[in-house]
């Protein structure tokens, strides 16, 4: 059954300091979406807002699943509705092994039938196999002392074994070297189907040639300015942000400049 | 003399009902295993009806006005003794299990005496009745001996819990000693250890979590009387709400211990506003040629790693309870491994509640 992701005219802050300022996103399972922007044009801040991180504060707009709107819901309420994000900065957490985390993780979605113990170990093992990671990386203590491709990794294991509707993707690519890019996209590819979506967030669309979008997006000063096929990231590619700006006659001031 | 109750940790104690632990006397039911290799190496290892009054001298002197050490003394009817000779290295830890088996006080009181050279592993669980308990203790430790000691206190709800042990260390001794308080109800205690000889080494970690209404104070002191001491303090306590706890940790450093280094950690983590927690560092240095440091923490859970774990679906509360097990962990490591690691383990995931991430 394909579920549906709506933002609706979405004004986000953060410690009163305004950074979206309406963006409007349909995302459908089914679906690979990527978006691209600048940097600090708000792509985390929407991605986070998504996910319900309450250091953001919607002062507008909504997100809707379904068609139920998430504003009340707390992060975790949203992961078992079904979404899940990849962040651009995983935190570490000694004290418990990545494995046990998950198993916690998986229980969580449903408390009163928790996973037997060989089917988990079988999912573990099919899913680091896939993602060409040894088992001491899952008996390892949560991201401590992870190097940053390495992380990476683990929150492309984490969407394996949680298996959401809708895939949230903070620059899964930055930090990695081209056989790691590689397989984590392979990752992403093995959720394709119709129940599952994603929103890729990155700089590079190199990414995009591993994990091809069928939708881009180009977000710039807090909005979405632009939306296309694979195509706009090849031409913005070439041509650059600043380029398809003025394209677009658009009164935005860009980092770099 | 004017004798009072015990005054440890800054803390007021009144609200603590520590006064029941005068009342009558539970008897104990008191397991020992793993003797044969000791008794073998013509060791002690055996519960006994009295303890020598040269031992009760030496351990009151530390304390004299203490009133609790008194009564503690006045009554005591079993003591467990452990006498490892000289040159003897046992393989299999020295288990003590005892817990009151009437309504009332447990009185409980050891004496460990390891010989020169030698190599021992104690490991101590205690159960409180509904009353609760004293658990006053020696550790003497030989030159060029180590020893290891490991206490499991599971108390059951509304308990009470004195602690008074005192260690003494010669000559290139080593101790190692561990004391994990995840049990429920209130617990005052203080563990002393004396650096007595050159090359002396205490490592002392300590583990605590206190729930509503839940009273722990600990105070763990280590004096350097001799030179190229060494110690280090490493206590960690989880507050929940309405819980209080306090830790002292206190290094003295003689003058003429020269090249002593006395390092100490103390942190707690309080899971809600309401908790009370207070981590004393204290260091008396009477000697220019030593290292200190000392480090102190009360703190909050961090909300990244709290919003990190709730991203993938966990509720609150077992985000939570990682994060517990999470910044206790450093201390947890140091048990010994094996049965009181894993019962410890257990331990917490039972008072810890919710999806507990390390049961099967
Ligand atoms: N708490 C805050 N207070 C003030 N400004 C903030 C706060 N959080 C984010 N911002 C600002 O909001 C803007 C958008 O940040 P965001 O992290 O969403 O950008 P981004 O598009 O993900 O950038 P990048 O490509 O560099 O990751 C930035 O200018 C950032 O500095
Ligand atoms: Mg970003």
């Amino acid at each position: 059954m394909m579920t549906k992701l709506e933002i609706k005219n979405l004004k986000v802050e953060a410690d009163n300091h305004p950074i979206l300022h309406g963006v409007n996103l349909t995302v459908n399972t089914g679906e690979m979406h990527a978006i691209m922007g600048p940097n600090g044009t708000g792509k985390s801040t929407l991605a986070e807002t998504i996910m319900g991180n309450p250091h953001y504060h919607i002062t507008d707009g909504q997100i809707l699943l379904d068609g139920v709107d998430l504003a009340t819901k707390k992060v975790d309420e949203r992961a078992r509705a079904g979404l899940f994000l990849a962040m651009q900065y995983p935190a570490e957490i000694p004290g418990i092994t990545t494995a046990n985390f998950l198993r916690a993780a998986i229980n969580a979605r449903h408390p009163e039938q928790p996973i037997a113990i060989p089917k988990f170990m079988s999912e573990l093992n099919n899913a680091l196999d896939l993602l060409d990671m040894s088992q001491k990386t899952a008996n390892r203590y949560l991201n401590a002392g992870f190097s940053g491709g390495e992380k990476k990794r683990n929150e492309i294991l984490q969407l394996l074994m949680l298996k959401p509707k809708f895939a949230l993707l903070d620059e899964i690519d930055s930090g990695l070297d081209i056989d790691a890019l590689k397989v984590v996209a392979k990752g992403v590819n093995a959720m394709r189907g119709p129940e599952f979506a994603t929103v890729m967030i990155t700089h590079y669309q190199r990414l995009l040639d591993y994990i091809v979008p069928d939708v881009v997006h180009v977000m710039m000063g807090g909005r979405i300015v632009k939306t296309g096929g694979p195509d706009l990231a090849k031409h913005l590619e070439k041509t650059g942000y600043a380029c398809l700006r003025d394209e677009l006659g658009l009164d935005i001031e860009l980092v770099d400049e | 003399m004017k004798m009072h109750t015990p005054r440890y940790a800054q803390m007021k104690t009144a609200k603590w009902g520590l006064h029941a632990l005068r009342t009558p006397l539970a008897d104990l039911a008191i397991q020992l295993a793993n003797q044969d290799e000791l008794l073998q190496n013509g060791g002690t290892f055996a519960v006994a009806d009295h303890i020598s009054s040269d031992v009760e001298t030496a351990h009151r002197q530390t304390d004299p006005e203490n009133a609790y050490l008194a009564a503690h003394f006045e009554q005591l009817t079993q003591t467990v003794q452990i006498e490892v000779p000289d040159q003897v290295q046992l393989t299999k830890p020295l288990l003590v299990d005892w817990q009151p088996t009437t309504p009332g006080n447990g009185n409980f009181h050891f004496s460990i005496r390891l010989g020169k050279n030698s190599r021992a592993t104690v490991i101590i669980t205690q159960k409180a009745g509904a009353i609760g308990l004293n658990s006053i203790g020696e550790i003497a430790v030989g030159a060029d001996a180590q020893l290891e000691v490991a206490e499991l206190n599971l108390f059951d709800h509304g308990s009470r819990a004195y602690f008074h042990q005192n260690a003494n260390l010669d000559r290139n001794a080593a101790l190692n000693w561990s004391i994990a308080q995840i049990g429920t109800g209130n617990v005052l205690g203080e563990f002393n250890t004396e650096l007595n000889g050159t090359g002396a080494s205490a490592n002392i970690q300590a583990v605590s979590l206190a729930k509503k209404d839940e009273h722990i104070g600990l105070q763990t002191t280590v004096g350097h009387h001799a030179p190229h001491t060494t110690s280090r303090i490493l206590q960690h306590g989880a507050l929940f709400a309405q819980a209080e706890t306090n830790l002292n940790a206190i290094g003295k450093i003689d003058h003429g211990a020269h090249g002593a280094d006395a390092q100490q950690e103390s942190r707690l983590l309080l899971l809600d506003p309401s908790a009370q927690g207070n981590a004393n560092p204290i260091l008396l240095i009477d000697e220019n040629d030593v290292q200190a440091g000392h480090a102190a923490s009360v703190g909050q859970v961090d909300l990244q790693q709290l919003y990190y774990l709730m991203s993938r679906g966990l509720t609150k509360e077992t985000a939570e309870n990682i994060l517990v097990r999470s910044f206790l962990a450093p201390v947890l490591s140091s048990l010994p491994a094996g049965p009181i690691a894993d019962q410890v383990d257990h331990l917490l995931g039972q008072r810890l509640g919710g999806i507990d991430p390390n049961e099967a």
